[in-house]
């Protein structure tokens, strides 16, 4: 039973530890961030209205007579009956066109047109999303992320400078995870609510990885600690090592599950997690609330209709 | 599929918060205070069961431990917890009627979204706090303004 139960434990820590490391590799590597799809770097519409910018202005050096046919669209839909005349010249050569030959051309016309457009579109996108706009996005993203990373390991002392490059490296590997979250979760945010969230969800995280590197610590040298002693001892007693891949499981998990919610937006829509974000808005405001201060109220009163209830003489009530 | 893993993720963070996470740091201090205390005792065993007739071999290591958790974690149980009433009156009603059937799922989220949306709207953030998210806003600005 006892070996069992060694051999779980040894493994946790193992499949952790190699499970941390990919993550962080993931974090680092703008390489390994190429071979994932675009949509998975960016699902942004942000992004897509720059597409359909860069569409709009290649379109107008495209090599057909895109003037040309548009000056003939419109003539054909206002023409009156006096330049019929001129207009048929053009299409059918000195017969007699009804309006419903005309018509049938303008359609023909409209339908290759858009057909060209579309093919040229097409065309423009694969390479687009192949060579220079991935590059681009990819620039962009690692520009964002680093910028993120440096919010995220700031201290609440904004000049305090003892932030130094192996404490960010450890708490790079230990948190990878989380960190690319916040990241996703602010190359996302577009709208002036979103934004606001963001900020407080980013400083919440940047709040639980301080805390939670410095538990790793702990744990990490528990364990050490407590291998070298059973070194020394007569009769070992693995069973320690078990409490200790349950608490390292334990935040292992807890740092998943909060950075696939993060990811996927879930993050404080539960009744306890917009009671943890309102409570840490709470904490880190100006007023104190325990004692006294007061928020400004979340909706307005309701107005109440009062009816009056009319006394009639003799006690009864109309 | 979606609300089944919003459901079973929830599920899965409030457990894990609950063991540990809310006190990390105490509860892995916790840990290690167990090992390092099973040692000494364990060193002194001896002379402890010879001159008080105590028999020390029937604490084991998790018993230390334990205790260290238990010791580093009291701060944490009588942590204030509280939000204002008007704010956890209104995310109670949104629970309730969500566990009542009146509402769905997506319809609370919405819900809870705009309570703490107005409450962030509506606190004004202390001067450390201030100067980190008008940080974080820049970056963001920065990222629209680039794309």
């Amino acid at each position: 039973m006892t070996n069992i139960i060694l051999i779980i434990s040894i493994l946790i820590i193992i499949i952790f530890t190699i499970l941390k490391f990919a993550d962080f590799l993931k974090l680092n590597d703008p390489e390994l961030l190429s071979h994932k799809s675009l949509d998975d770097i960016f699902v942004t519409s942000k992004i897509k209205k720059q597409l359909y910018s860069e569409y709009s202005s290649l379109i107008h050096k495209i090599d057909i007579d895109y003037k040309d046919i548009n000056t003939i669209r419109y003539k054909i839909y206002f023409a009156g009956d006096w330049e019929k005349d001129k207009i048929y010249d053009k299409f059918l050569d000195g017969s007699q066109p009804s309006w419903a030959d005309i018509a049938s051309k303008y359609e023909f016309i409209n339908s290759k047109f858009q057909e060209s457009i579309s093919t040229q579109c097409l065309l423009l996108q694969e390479e687009l999303l192949t060579n220079k706009f991935k590059e681009k996005l990819l620039k962009d993203y690692v520009l964002l992320s680093k910028d993120v990373d440096k919010f995220i390991f700031i201290s609440h002392k904004p000049n305090d400078s003892s932030y130094s490059k192996i404490k960010s490296r450890y708490t790079k590997v230990l948190n990878a995870g989380l960190i690319d979250s916040v990241r996703q979760k602010t190359a996302k945010s577009v709208s002036k609510n979103e934004v606001e969230e963001t900020t407080i969800i980013g400083m919440m995280i940047g709040k639980k990885i301080k805390k939670d590197t410095r538990a790793y610590i702990l744990l990490f040298t528990g364990l050490v600690i407590y291998l070298l002693l059973g070194l020394f001892t007569a009769q070992p007693n693995l069973l320690g090592l078990m409490f200790f891949a349950l608490a390292i499981l334990a935040l292992q998990t807890n740092q998943k599950v909060t950075e696939y919610r993060i990811r996927k937006g879930f993050y404080g829509t539960n009744y306890y997690e917009a009671r943890e974000i309102i409570q840490f808005v709470v904490e880190n405001s100006d007023e104190n609330f325990y004692s006294g201060g007061k928020i400004k109220k979340l909706m307005p009163e309701p107005e109440v209709l009062q009816e009056e209830a009319r006394c009639v003489e003799g006690g009864v009530f109309a | 599929m979606n609300n089944h893993m919003n459901k079973l993720t929830a599920v899965f963070k409030i457990a894990t918060d609950i063991l540990l996470v809310k006190n990390p740091v105490g509860t892995s201090m916790g840990l290690l205070f167990g090992v390092i205390a099973h040692g000494i005792a364990s060193l002194f065993a001896p002379v402890i069961e010879l001159t008080w007739a105590l028999r020390l071999s029937v604490l084991k290591i998790y018993h230390f431990m334990a205790i260290g958790v238990f010791g580093f974690n009291i701060k944490s149980l009588n942590a204030k917890n509280k939000i204002p009433p008007d704010v956890e009156e209104a995310i109670q009603m949104v629970d309730k009627l969500e566990k009542q059937g009146k509402i769905s799922m997506s319809q609370a989220t919405l819900y809870y979204r705009e309570i703490t949306n107005r409450v962030i709207e509506n606190v004004k953030l202390n001067n450390n706090a201030e100067i980190q998210a008008e940080l974080f806003r820049e970056i963001l600005k920065k990222q629209v303004e680039s794309t």
